[in-house]
């Protein structure tokens, strides 16, 4: 089974500082360079297919300047077998519906039984790449994949997906498809030395831009512009104050609480292994858990 | 030397003469002991490069003083280790003694030619002191097994020791036997001395053939101990009596220093597999140390983990890997792997590094080396680790240190400071390296606010790196992950190279060693200062007033980096005094300070047992004060936590000795 995993770069992690406070651009002398975690789940799940099926490929595709070549090198250390880079120096200039095109016309000249994509990005976060590519391609989509299992002839998968309060969607699909990953899919493992330096034998293949014509129609690649990255604005804090109708010890409890109402349902006590034991039997009983 | 009348070598034995008897004994004791030999040599042969010939005055120096002298054995252990001296000079003396015994087996006349006239005279006399000198320290030694029981000897081959105690009294006995017997029999050749005087007053009246049959009995019987025991060294703890002296000879200098993964390929990118899979991955110096262990338990006795309950004790890993290396099919790549294997994982990850084990060893084993190469290998080959030092690893490399602050926030500490950075280092005199702890946590950057006052105050021009210095990669090298430490090394080492022989000053003695000690490694060497050792410069110089005035009682806390590593235990002292302290000694101080518990990574790692800043804080609390000083950002940070985790301890402080001197100089707390 052939799958390919479409990576990027995370560079823009405000939490860290480095952003101009009159721009409210990052200071690149401040960059980081990482792999989106959501894509890092992907490739461990691609690596973890491969490996259980114990044939196939995992190769990784990402479109950027010259310089996130070493997130390649991080997929490749984890354990993917290739790596493209289609180079696109001026990534600013274009936005996800411009990437998932590169990446449409790309992908329409390779072969491959699935490809997986993170959910979204942890800086800009459109979350939009993995089923516009899809949609371009003509693919089935599944979205936030929490558990991926691939039959054994290697034509259909079982997808479940993240839905909202824990909920979660079962989906049967066709291969090829579309997946994109949820951090919680799995814990990415960490490269070991020889697989560190196994990537200098693992030859990086650098694709230019404009893509040849794959037989598609050109599309003029088109622009979203960022008119203002506006801070966050500090919420006003809620003070709350007791309800007047209140009797004066009911005010008194209220206050007590710190004006918070406790929630229905019982509360575990007791060492750490004893809490650790009650939230488990609660998340069973909820069947949260197998 | 004295010629008896009756002489082995010249009777007859099992109908053979004496002397063939003898020589064929020693010939094949000598043998078997040459090929059991050659097992354990084997091992070492196979094992990796280690350069030990450096500083051959400082070598023979500690060969003399922790060699023949034994400094060590007494220190903290006065019984066990006067008993030890005894026997161990007694050994010395009685070397030519059991030349001389082997010699009569072989030939009737033999005779060591100094041995005649006046030093022979001497030599009889000083070596029938040691014989009962060693005689009554194995009676003392027995006693202390027996029935004293040191919690330091659980797990160490008990039966082996008896044996060999037994043996060495033997030894002296049967000696005095047969000289004693032989003084009987020929008046002439003297009164004997203590032990075979003994023997000649108790014998004196009995018949000859008596005597000649006691006097044969005891030297052979006296040989045969002595090949029995030559032939018990390879298979046992007493090994340690032919490496010891090498293995003290050929120890590491620079403590700080870890051993790189291996000495002939110092970059991790040129090697094919980091760490300890198999004993044949260990250097020949570590091979020497498993066979000097002399399974003491000094090193247990004084290891922080064992003392909270975690699984590892260092004699334990020193004797399993031994152990498993000379029994059966041992050392080869066949059996089980040794890390996480032959040692567990438990064992491997519940060190801090803190570097008691080897201050106290007394044959200068080298225990944390050991733990870094397995964890090595657990990290690097096999990514195995315990999960919670994963995001400290991704940080750092990520953004430069492993809180994952970023290199942009590195310099926030300082906004309200006028400090200049990189940018204009020309007329700085010196460099503060803030390390991660200064630039990042709430409190220390306290600690780094202080320091800063103080160089102000001195007039120093000094500049820090900003946003250019990363972490020191310490906790990553002490947790095994090598390539992330050279990763980190380098980029700082680029950045330290610009400023070619600039002084660094350091706070954080972590970043001390590994500036100091470690980045020489790849080819950097820089002038190092920890704080307390620069102010303590300022302040002799003069450029530094610290008022004295009040006198009061605070306490010092160790740190191991610092400390055991560096060998700085009096500069942070003496700065206190000189700032009006007089600092009141915790219990386990100086070289055997009690780590805080946050060395060899454990700042990331989750403690099991008992916790060591708690304990740690049981002897600040015994001292009864009001402010223990530290001059580590690990130890303040963590004694500061084990303060809070109790309640009795609401008044104390901790304070890094800069704060002490810029706030409390002068002044009582």
């Amino acid at each position: 089974m052939n799958i390919i995993v479409c990576v990027t770069e995370v560079s823009r992690i405000c939490g860290h500082g480095g952003v101009n406070d009159v721009t409210g651009e990052l200071d690149p002398k401040y960059r980081v360079q990482m792999l989106n975690p959501y894509d890092e789940a992907a490739v461990e799940e691609a690596l973890r297919i491969r490996e259980n099926r114990g044939i196939g490929s995992v190769t990784v595709v990402i479109v950027g300047p010259a310089r996130t070549e070493r997130v390649l090198h991080w997929c490749l250390s984890m354990g993917a077998d290739s790596a493209f880079h289609i180079i696109n120096e001026n990534m600013e200039d274009t936005d996800a519906w411009g990437t998932s095109q590169v990446l449409a016309r790309f992908l329409s000249t390779r072969e491959y039984d699935l490809l997986l994509f993170g959910r979204h990005t942890i800086d800009y976060g459109s979350g939009q790449v993995g089923t516009f590519v899809a949609e371009l391609l003509g693919l089935p989509v599944v979205t936030s994949a929490v558990r991926i299992e691939v039959a054994a002839d290697g034509k259909k998968a079982t997808i479940h997906s993240a839905l909202e309060r824990g909920n979660r969607l079962v989906v049967e699909t066709l291969l090829p498809a579309v997946l994109t990953a949820d951090k919680v899919l799995n814990r990415p493992r960490y490269p070991t030395l020889p697989a560190r330096l196994a990537v200098r034998n693992k030859p990086i293949q650098r694709v230019a831009l404009p893509l040849p014509d794959s037989g598609a129609e050109t599309v003029e690649l088109p622009r979203t512009d960022i008119v203002k990255v506006a801070p966050a604005k500090l919420r006003p804090k809620k003070i709350l104050s007791p309800d007047s109708n209140l009797s004066p010890s009911e005010k008194l409890k209220f206050m007590m609480r710190g004006g918070i109402t406790e929630k229905k349902g019982g509360s575990v006590g007791g060492t750490p292994a004893q809490l650790a034991a009650g939230i488990i039997d609660f998340l069973r009983e909820r069947k949260l858990l197998d | 030397m004295t010629l008896h009348s009756v002489q082995p070598a010249a009777e007859k034995l099992l109908g053979m003469p004496g002397s063939l008897f003898g020589t064929t004994l020693i010939i094949a004791g000598v043998a078997l002991f040459l090929v059991n030999l050659s097992r354990r040599l084997l091992l070492l042969f196979r094992s990796q490069y280690d350069p030990r010939f450096s500083s051959l005055g400082k070598r023979f120096l500690a060969l003399l003083t922790d060699g023949f002298l034994q400094k060590k054995l007494p220190r903290f252990y006065p019984v066990a280790g006067a008993l030890h001296i005894i026997i161990f000079w007694g050994f010395l003396v009685l070397v030519l003694r059991t030349v001389e015994l082997a010699g009569v087996g072989m030939k009737p006349d033999f005779a060591l030619p100094f041995l005649e006239g006046g030093f022979g005279a001497i030599y009889t006399l000083v070596r029938e002191i040691f014989s009962l000198l060693v005689l009554l320290a194995c009676g003392g030694a027995f006693y202390r097994r027996a029935v004293v029981k040191p919690e330091r000897y659980k797990g160490s081959h008990q039966g082996e020791a008896y044996l060999v105690l037994l043996l060495i009294a033997f030894l002296m006995l049967s000696d005095m036997t047969f000289e004693g017997s032989g003084l009987v029999l020929d008046r002439s050749a003297g009164t004997g001395h203590l032990g075979s005087r003994a023997v000649m007053l108790l014998m004196s009246g009995w018949s000859s053939e008596t005597l000649i049959s006691i006097r044969l009995a005891s030297y052979w019987s006296h040989m045969a101990g002595l090949i029995l025991f030559l032939n018990l060294l390879p298979f046992s703890k007493h090994f340690h009596v032919l490496t010891a002296l090498p293995n003290v000879f050929f120890r590491k200098l620079t403590r700080g220093e870890a051993k790189p993964p291996r000495w002939d390929v110092p970059a991790v990118e040129k090697l094919q597999t980091v760490g300890v899979k198999s004993l044949n991955d260990l250097s020949w110096k570590q091979i020497l140390d498993l066979y000097s262990c002399t399974e003491c338990g000094r090193c247990t006795d004084n290891c922080p983990a064992h003392a909270a309950g975690r699984r590892l004790s260092p004699k334990m890993v020193t004797m399993k890997l031994r152990d498993y290396g000379v029994g059966g099919k041992g050392g080869t790549d066949g059996g089980l792997p040794v890390s996480g294997g032959v040692i567990t994982d438990e064992e491997i990850w519940g060190c801090t590094t803190c570097g008691s084990c080897e201050e106290q060893c007394p044959v200068a084993v080298e225990h944390v080396d050991k733990i870094i190469d397995m964890r090595r290998y657990l990290v690097g080959m096999e990514s195995r680790f315990p999960c919670e030092i994963e995001n400290a690893y991704r940080n750092a490399e990520i953004y430069g240190d492993p809180q994952g602050m970023g290199r942009a926030r590195r310099r926030e500490w300082a906004s309200g400071l006028k400090l200049t950075e990189l940018e204009n280092p020309g007329n700085a005199e010196i460099l503060y390296w803030v390390g991660c702890a200064g630039a990042f946590d709430e409190r220390y950057r306290e600690v780094a606010t202080a320091f800063v006052s103080l160089l102000q105050k001195a007039g120093v021009a000094f500049s820090i790196l900003g946003s250019e210095e990363g972490c020191c990669g310490d906790f990553a090298r002490r947790t095994g992950n090598e390539y992330l430490f050279q990763f980190l090394a380098r980029k700082n080492i680029e950045v330290l190279q610009r400023f070619n022989g600039k002084k660094v000053v350091t706070t954080c003695p972590h970043c001390f060693n590994a500036l100091k000690n470690e980045y020489r490694q790849l080819g950097c060497t820089v002038e190092v200062n920890h704080h307390s050792e620069y102010l303590l410069e300022l302040a002799g110089e003069g450029r530094l007033q610290i008022p004295g005035g009040a006198t009061f009682s605070i306490s010092y806390h160790d740190s191991c980096y610092l400390g055991r590593y560096n060998g700085i235990y009096e500069a942070p002292r003496n700065l206190l005094q000189l700032g009006g302290a007089k600092v009141v000694e915790l219990d386990r101080n100086r070289e055997r300070g009690f780590c805080c518990g946050a060395g060899g990574g454990y700042l990331w790692l989750e403690e099991q047992g008992k916790r060591l800043n708690e304990m740690r804080v049981d002897n600040v609390v015994a001292a009864n004060l009001e402010v223990v000083a530290t001059a580590c950002p690990f130890c303040l940070l963590m004694l500061q936590d084990g303060i809070k985790a109790r309640e009795e301890t609401a008044g104390l402080r901790v304070l890094d000795i800069a704060e002490f001197i810029a706030e409390k100089g002068g002044a009582a707390p």
